[in-house]
């Protein structure tokens, strides 16, 4: 109870925080209303939009009503399409979510045991192999290899769509990218712990006490080694959630990434407001969970609450 | 052992997965549908008065709206909710409007179809929006004189009216008012060839409105927004949209060998970089900004950088816009005549220049910048170019807040063909100025009063022949837009950016 009180007071902090630091920096990035009015407007149709959306008003004036809106979570309208922030920003939030879910499972499906099975025993040739590949797709960026799969899959096989709301498949190439973008990471960290596992004393007391491979490898290295892999995975969760920019951008991926530079690009103040807010509070709760995941597997964890 | 059979399994549901999408994939559309890959869909969605006349608005309002006229690829003003026009007195056009057409709800278009929308564009609300504030903020208003003739007045004579209107879209008086503008925005009624079934960011679809004067041959359009140029081209080489607007020149050999067609047609628009004279410094001096065009091979530019399609801009304007003077040469590429006449400025030893550009606005434009930069080495001159947003851009341009020399800034006659838009840019604004000729100022002033055609048009001509002269920015190229058609698509024509949708049918 005590930790759940510590962590909404860690939120209330934390929103606060991203809330001045975002009213600062849109404040400073330039003057919105210069935007909507067009090149060449006058200097009268510039003041008047200004009056509309309330930028004539002192720095404080704006920001006390800016933080008493947030509390109500009430965002405003949208500059450029008039629709209330939140509720517009909510509506690509499934889509995020989808992308998100769905890479982070096929990137564990596809890291996790190639992880394990290149930590098992590092020096076999055949793993370095691997490991060689591994390392040049750690340096290729998610932008070239989702063109890649696109020219593979729907170019040339003919296979899949690649752009997004297209059938039921299209959600393929785009998690796809995902996942081959981010399993490169995942399987250097699995590999990295499970062989750090080996050279631990209850992993060599237990071999030294007769237990098989895989006993050694089911039972001592892999609870140990997904620790850390759970860690990870919440980073790349979180990542995931601010928006997979490039991804959203090459297939059309109607997701908070795309929406965030939309409103960044036409200074839709609202947009970006809600946009930050939403992704801020669902990092945060998945890290409230992924706190709770080490806490459930780790007994030192557990210890140190009590 | 055992590993072995994990890994494998693992990747046979992978794969299968895969194999699985692969097989049920909807690849193509419907024959009667077209789908279309643009860079990009109007922020304010459905409503289009507050978005500039040109893209990305013009890809799709195109599709339903019409203005009360249209500028062909020639500059002429042609018809379109209007059949005829003509001046009643110095501040008065009188408007003969088409008779039988109707909005997609079912309401006529008339007189005070024209009305409503110029009411709205004259109210408070209107001029808070880009036609009503930039492009028509010398309309005053509209009178209806019978069921289909409606006067429209300006505050000062206006010559160009009509080819101004090319920019309004009229909306469905009833649809408008009750709705408002924002729902409007989200179910937008014109008289264009299609209806809007639905609107997000990510997409626009549209039906047939059969009963539109410009009736499509295709059942459905669809636009999909694909900011990316290589997921553009990639979407119309895999056959799921069939057509590519934008694609760059560089592409065109992969849209051939997808059997797709690459239509070039020429931007109203030339590409410069524009000096800040009125700052001072070194583009202060006539012969240093003439230096500076001469330095610069817009020849090569154009070919190797525009794949040929483009080509070297002469002066403000293209040979497309009313105005365009084909006797002004410009400044041939001539680095020894660049050299002398810095050193007869008194920069011998070279200078150095700041400016302020944007791209991924036109095809191609980052690696022009960077030619236009070894160019001007060349004769030792330094281009520091930094890179900025659009939303950086507007507000030094409209307060001329410019740190350095020089900035990026497209001369763009569009939608209305005419060079008195961009030359209107160049004159002694009270605000934000950054070039001031007196002598070109009186002659831009008389243009616009001018209501006589071929006396305008010879103004207009005798502006390039000076505007050139004092070379006020550093003229790149006449601009190009690519438009990749694939297989089957028949009937495709754009003009202005604007495209005839109504033609476009798949075979």
């Amino acid at each position: 109870m005590k930790a759940v009180g510590s962590r909404l007071l860690q939120l209330v902090v934390l929103l606060g925080t991203i809330s001045t630091t975002l009213f600062l920096l849109l404040r400073l990035s330039g003057d919105p209303a210069i935007l909507l009015a067009g090149e060449g407007a006058g200097p009268e149709t510039i003041a008047a939009i200004r009056i509309e959306y309330g930028f004539d008003k002192s720095l404080t004036e704006q920001y006390l009503i800016f933080i008493w809106e947030i509390i109500r979570l009430d965002f405003g309208r949208s500059l450029v399409n008039s629709q209330p922030a939140f509720g517009f920003v909510l509506q690509y939030l499934p889509s995020t979510l989808h992308l998100t879910f769905l890479a982070i499972f096929f990137n564990s499906v596809i890291a996790i045991p190639a992880g394990v099975w290149l930590g098992a025993k590092p020096n076999q040739r055949r793993r370095q192999i691997l490991s060689t590949i591994v390392s040049v797709t750690q340096g290729t960026p998610a932008y070239v290899i989702g063109l890649v799969l696109i020219q593979i899959f729907a170019v040339w096989l003919g296979w899949l769509p690649s752009i997004a709301g297209t059938g039921t498949w299209a959600w393929v190439l785009p998690v796809a990218t995902l996942a081959f973008a981010l399993a490169p990471n995942l399987i250097r960290v699995v590999a990295a712990s499970i062989e750090d596992t080996t050279r631990q004393d209850y992993y060599r007391t237990a071999k030294a006490n007769g237990a098989a491979p895989n006993i050694l490898l089911i039972k001592h290295s892999l609870p140990n080694a997904l620790l850390s892999t759970t860690s990870l995975l919440g980073a790349q969760f979180a990542f995931l959630l601010s928006g997979a920019l490039i991804t959203e951008f090459i297939f059309a991926w109607p997701g908070l990434g795309l929406i965030l530079v939309q409103s960044i690009t036409n200074l839709d103040f609202p947009t970006i407001q809600a946009t930050v807010f939403v992704v801020a509070y669902l990092v945060f709760f998945v890290n409230l969970i992924m706190d709770q995941i080490f806490r459930f597997a780790d007994p030192r964890l557990r210890r140190s609450q009590l | 052992m055992r590993h072995k059979k994990i890994l494998s399994a693992t990747l046979s549901i992978a794969m299968s997965v895969l194999m699985i999408g692969a097989s049920q994939a909807p690849v193509s559309a419907a024959t009667k549908t077209i789908t279309i890959a643009v860079p990009g869909l109007p922020p304010s969605q459905g409503n289009p008065f507050k978005e500039g006349p040109g893209t990305p608005g013009i890809h799709t309002y195109a599709a339903m709206f019409d203005a009360l006229t249209r500028v062909d690829n020639k500059g002429v003003v042609r018809a379109r909710l209007a059949t005829y026009w003509k001046t009643i007195n110095s501040t008065t056009w009188r408007f003969t409007l088409r008779e039988g057409v109707k909005f997609s709800n079912g309401e006529a278009f008339n007189a005070d179809a024209v009305n409503e929308t110029i009411d709205f564009l004259i109210s408070a609300d209107g001029r808070k929006t880009v036609i009503g504030s930039t492009e028509l903020p010398d309309v005053t208003g509209a009178t209806k004189v019978s069921e289909y003739v409606v006067d429209i007045t300006t505050k000062t004579p206006d010559a160009i009216l009509p080819a101004k209107l090319a920019a309004l879209y009229i909306v469905a008086p009833k649809a408008w008012k009750s709705a408002g503008q924002d729902v409007f925005a989200k179910a937008p009624i014109g008289t264009g060839p299609y209806k809007v079934d639905s609107i997000t960011t990510t997409r626009i679809e549209m039906s047939a409105f059969t009963g539109s004067w410009r009736s499509p041959k295709a059942d459905k359009l669809v636009l999909i927004p694909l900011r990316d140029a290589a997921s553009r081209l990639q979407a119309l080489q895999s056959g799921q949209v069939n057509m590519a607007i934008a694609i760059n020149p560089d592409q065109i050999n992969a849209a051939k060998s997808a059997k797709a067609t690459v239509i070039s047609v020429p931007a109203p628009q030339v590409m410069s970089l524009a000096f800040n004279v009125t700052a001072g410094g070194a583009v202060k001096d006539v012969r240093v900004r003439q230096a500076l065009n001469y330095a610069v091979n817009k020849e090569a530019i154009a070919s190797n950088l525009l794949a040929g399609k483009g080509k070297a801009a002469t002066q403000g304007t293209t040979p497309s816009v009313l105005g365009y003077n084909s006797a002004v040469q410009g400044y041939p590429y001539n680095p020894a005549k660049a050299k002398e006449l810095l050193a007869a400025a008194g920069y011998e030893k070279g200078l150095t220049i700041a400016a302020d550009i944007t791209v991924g606005s036109f095809p191609a434009d980052d690696l022009i910048y960077q030619s236009v930069k070894a160019d001007l080495a060349k004769v030792g001159v330094t281009l520091n170019y930094t890179t900025i947003t659009f939303a950086q851009w507007l507000p030094q341009y409209n307060a001329n807040s410019w740190k350095g020399e020089a900035f990026g800034l497209s001369w763009n006659s569009a939608p209305r063909g005419d060079a008195s838009r961009p030359y209107a840019i160049f004159v002694c604004k009270p605000v934000g100025a950054f070039y001031c000729n007196a002598e070109e100022d009186a002659m831009v002033k008389k243009t616009a009063l001018e209501l006589n055609a071929a006396k305008r048009l010879a103004l207009l001509k005798e502006i390039a022949v000076k505007v050139t002269a004092s070379a006020p920015a550093l003229y790149i190229v006449e601009q190009i837009d690519l438009y990749a058609v694939g297989k089957g698509v028949k009937g495709f024509s754009a003009a202005n950016r604007s495209i005839a949708y109504e033609n476009i049918y798949v075979r």
